[in-house]
């Protein structure tokens, strides 16, 4: 079993020593990526070149989009979008997430707030950006995060 | 062909399974002992890849993640997983499917060459891995390797 321990102790180490904002920006590029693939595929786009006529772009182009490393600008997203009828945050959340949060359905969302051990949570305020949402329960969840259920 | 996987990321919900190969007499995968040979100089790079390998097990392998998708031959799922400016490292994979991925081994492709073919190092590794996926296709039509919940079943002795 040692090493397999020391394969999770080196990516641990990766895993911790990395620049937070460098991990971040490829997390929600693959993020994006991934949420335009799951809407290219619930429009039954299933090529890219079926995906590029629908753009009037080049597949090169929809291969940057869907390839997890593209840095899209606000513009794009919201062209991209727009051309899609629907809300460009929707990129922004895991699948389902926004759609619930703008149906006012119950959703919880985790949110990388760190909190420090043994500090008290409930009574913090938090706001959310999504209108008549409120937050209804604080709870600690694993890996020092804080587990926001949302509600109208 | 005589190997075995372990595990190594488990999946998020709509994300894949990440397994590693221990060729047969040795005792580490090909994934370690590329990131134990190369974290002394290459370890920023290395932990990109980490994160990019993470973000896989949570949004899934999807086709359009990699861009270089037959490395190997055509339908044996080899791909090269590297940073994002394609900097010195490459570290190759199976991708089975959206919601398997099996991490081989890799190494620094020289500046000077264009594909794999022509360095000996990542000669090696690719060769190593288009054995695997072939050996691999083969045990699952057996039915002696088996997929349940986007999990490996290795069922051989």
């Amino acid at each position: 079993m040692k090493n397999s321990e020391d394969l999770k102790a080196l990516l641990d180490e990766l895993e911790s020593g990395i620049d937070k904002c460098k991990k971040k920006k490829i997390e929600e590029k693959m993020l994006i990526a991934s949420r335009l693939d799951d809407i290219r595929k619930s429009r039954g786009l299933s090529t890219k070149r079926e995906f590029s006529n629908f753009f009037n772009k080049r597949p090169s182009e929809i291969q940057k989009w869907l390839g997890g490393k593209h840095n899209f600008t606000i513009d794009t997203l919201i062209e991209i979008a727009e051309k899609l009828s629907i809300d460009y945050k929707e990129f922004l959340f895991e699948k389902g997430i926004y759609t619930r949060l703008q149906n006012n359905m119950n959703c919880t969302v985790y949110m990388s707030i760190p909190i420090q051990l043994n500090q008290p949570i409930m009574g913090e305020k938090y706001s959310t950006s999504f209108p008549n949402m409120q937050i209804l329960t604080k709870t600690r969840s694993i890996k020092d995060k804080l587990q926001l259920e949302l509600k109208q | 062909m005589d190997f075995k996987f372990i595990h190594v990321k488990e999946a998020g919900k709509n994300g894949a399974n990440i397994y590693a190969i221990v060729p047969k007499g040795q005792t580490i995968s090909s994934f370690q002992a590329f990131l134990q040979k190369h974290v002394p100089t290459y370890i920023e790079e290395l932990r990109e890849i980490n994160t990019t390998i993470s973000s896989y097990a949570k949004y899934g392998a999807r086709e359009y993640f990699f861009q270089k998708k037959h490395e190997g031959k055509h339908g044996d799922g080899i791909c090269a997983i590297f940073d994002e400016k394609e900097t010195h490292l490459r570290l190759y994979c199976i991708r089975h499917s959206e919601n398997i991925l099996i991490l081989g081994g890799g190494g620094v492709k020289p500046k000077n060459i264009r594909a794999w073919q022509e360095c000996p190092i990542l000669s090696k590794e690719v060769n190593f891995l288009i054995k695997v996926a072939k050996d691999f296709r083969k045990q699952l039509k057996k039915g002696i390797i088996v997929i349940e919940d986007n999990k490996i079943i290795d069922n051989r002795k």
